[in-house]
């Protein structure tokens, strides 16, 4: 991991939450990503440098309004959200054992956590049913990142639920999908996190539910209702992205040996490299860029800036992308179409249709 | 202390007479959002949750000035592990197990709530009882959330149906909350000291080194 290190050079490192974590699985094949949090780079402080500052992070209000909606939902010893755990899994009504385990010191909550997980899972009888915001460890690439998962609630035929609590609205039964795949990957990294934990504790991963229960308010009332959401596929992401990040020297050795992402902060910490030669260190790295990026990356302008200025299809969005297989550029594709440019090999195909549909515009137009 | 009554709204009483009404009424441990509803409920409004957030601390500090100085303080529930548990409001002159917060007692602490809530409202006490008022709004959030409480959402909740619903939940708990309580409340009386007792342990260890030191808590 020296190489990493050397990445990212005199910079302190930044420790992963769930949120970036999750993003990982966001954006699997972006090397310049995966190389960036490999190393532990803080690519806020990165992207601002770069004079590309992306307005990131949850808005005050939104935070208020999660936070307000998390304490009715944990108000009253849980009323709430046994109700729902009832109804939804069939909870017995014996099992209303809660555990504070903010309770602890903020530096002790790991190590509680992991006690009390290991009493659980080691004794059927006896032990909690609600853990309230315990404390994870991930280890991302040589460092572990802490992580705080809602509740976890246990004792369901033996299992470890997570319960995620999000304040979006579920109207009429629905709710709005991007959220929700958010929510689901944000839940799978604590399910994979708490996993770990229970391989590391000598118990079973597998009695950790893939199935995370989810928490929003209904309709346009402020009443909680909960839902069973699938993690599998984003565990699958994610497990895999993390293999990959272990995997990293791969990347690594395709770089050149000088080049650094370093900021080489001043003793004030504020970044004292040129913003010219950090970009042009970053643009060695192959980025992935997709408009979804904008809503889960920090250097998202950075490398949308990148890709106008390449002309490449990956703005038009990931669908028009993988249609647009093989060719790289918005001026290829449409000199492909008018016939002003001969497709290379392997491109025939495309060129056919992208012709055709030129084609249609033009009769369209006519 | 002035007790009872209806909320003239013009008595001077101060936010701390206010939370110890609405913990006197309650007799549990409660969170300041639960003590300001019960005391807009039965009392008249005027307290805010967010008025109760130091005032355990205040307290605290007037007992280590002259301890014992008043005839009650609002204190700390105390957790397992003897620590004050985070955002409950209790009354110092409570007994300890009263004051002890168990793997169960938040659920206890809740019903038994909705109990004391229910009764007064059936007892009356010039309490508006109306299906709009405070009172029974408070008790229908309570209701929707015990086992056999609250038909769906139809009409305000019938007291007496809800004491019915929630001591019968309350039945299958008790037994062992009581004997945790008890428990904790035996090693509280024997390793505090007062104003530890009243406010709280500081928190050092895990649960693991206590395992190392004395007998599970659980």
């Amino acid at each position: 991991m020296n190489r990493l290190d050397a990445l990212r050079g005199t910079t302190p490192p930044k420790p992963h939450d769930a949120r970036a974590i999750a993003a990982l699985a966001a954006n699997p094949g972006c090397a310049r990503r995966a190389l960036l949090d490999g190393a532990g780079i803080d690519k806020d402080a990165t992207a601002r440098h770069l004079g590309f500052p992306a307005p990131f992070g949850q808005s005050p209000f939104a935070i208020t309004r999660g936070n307000a909606f998390e304490a009715l939902v944990k108000a009253d010893g849980c009323a709430e959200l046994l109700r729902m755990l009832r109804e939804l899994l069939e909870l017995p009504v014996a099992e209303v054992a809660y555990h504070d385990v903010e309770n602890v010191g903020a530096h002790l909550r790991h190590a509680h956590t992991r006690a009390l997980f290991d009493r659980a899972a080691r004794d059927e009888h006896d032990s909690g049913t609600i853990y309230d915001h315990p404390l994870l460890g991930l280890e991302i690439a040589g460092h572990v990142a802490y992580l705080e998962p809602d509740v976890v609630a246990f004792q369901l035929g033996g299992r470890f639920h997570i319960v995620e609590i999000k304040s979006f609205a579920v109207i009429d039964g629905q709710a709005d999908p991007a959220a929700v795949a958010a929510a689901a990957r944000q839940a799978a990294v604590y399910v994979l996190a708490l996993r770990r934990m229970l391989r590391e504790l000598g118990h079973d991963p597998l009695r950790v539910a893939h199935d995370v229960v989810l928490v929003c308010p209904e309709n346009f009332a402020n009443r909680p209702v909960a839902t069973l959401v699938d993690v599998r596929r984003q565990l699958a992401v994610l497990e895999r992205q993390l293999s990959r990040m272990t995997g990293l020297d791969r990347l690594v050795e395709g770089l050149p040996e000088e080049l650094t992402f370093d900021l080489l902060p001043g003793e004030d910490g504020l970044p004292t490299r040129p913003a010219a030669e950090l970009a042009d260190a970053l643009r060695r790295t192959t980025a992935r860029y997709a408009p979804d990026c904008l809503s889960t990356c920090d250097l998202c302008f950075f490398c949308r800036d990148e890709a106008r200025q390449e002309g490449a299809c990956d703005l038009l969005g990931r669908q028009v992308r993988d249609e647009l297989g093989g060719v790289a550029s918005v001026e290829e594709a449409l000199g492909l179409a008018d016939g002003t440019r001969a497709p290379a090999e392997g491109q025939e195909e495309i060129a056919r249709l992208l012709r055709n549909a030129e084609r249609l515009r033009r009769e369209c137009l006519a | 202390m002035r007790r009872g009554g209806g909320g003239d709204g013009l008595r001077l009483v101060t936010v701390r007479e206010q939370a110890h009404q609405a913990l006197t009424l309650l007799g549990v441990p409660a969170q300041p959002r639960l003590i300001a509803a019960v005391r807009e409920a039965f009392f008249g409004g005027g307290l805010r949750g967010a008025q109760l957030t130091s005032l355990r601390r205040d307290e605290e500090r007037s007992f280590a000035s002259s301890p014992y100085g008043r005839p009650y303080y609002l204190c700390a529930a105390l957790t397992d592990r003897l620590s004050p548990a985070r955002g409950l409001l209790a009354v110092s002159t409570w007994p300890l197990e009263q004051r002890m917060v168990g793997p169960l007692s938040p659920r206890v602490h809740f019903l038994t709530c909705a109990v004391a809530v229910a009764e007064r409202m059936t007892a009356g006490h010039g309490v508006d009882a109306g299906p709009d008022s405070g009172a029974a709004r408070l008790l229908a959030r309570m209701a929707r959330n015990i086992p056999g409480g609250a038909d769906l959402d139809i009409g305000p909740p019938d007291p007496a149906r809800v004491i019915e619903a929630a001591r019968a939940e309350l039945a299958v708990h008790a037994e062992r909350d009581t004997r945790d309580r008890a428990e904790l409340a035996g090693r509280a009386a024997a390793q505090l000291g007062d104003r530890a007792r009243l406010f709280g342990a500081a928190t050092l260890s895990t649960i693991g080194d206590r395992a190392a030191t004395g007998p599970p808590a659980i």
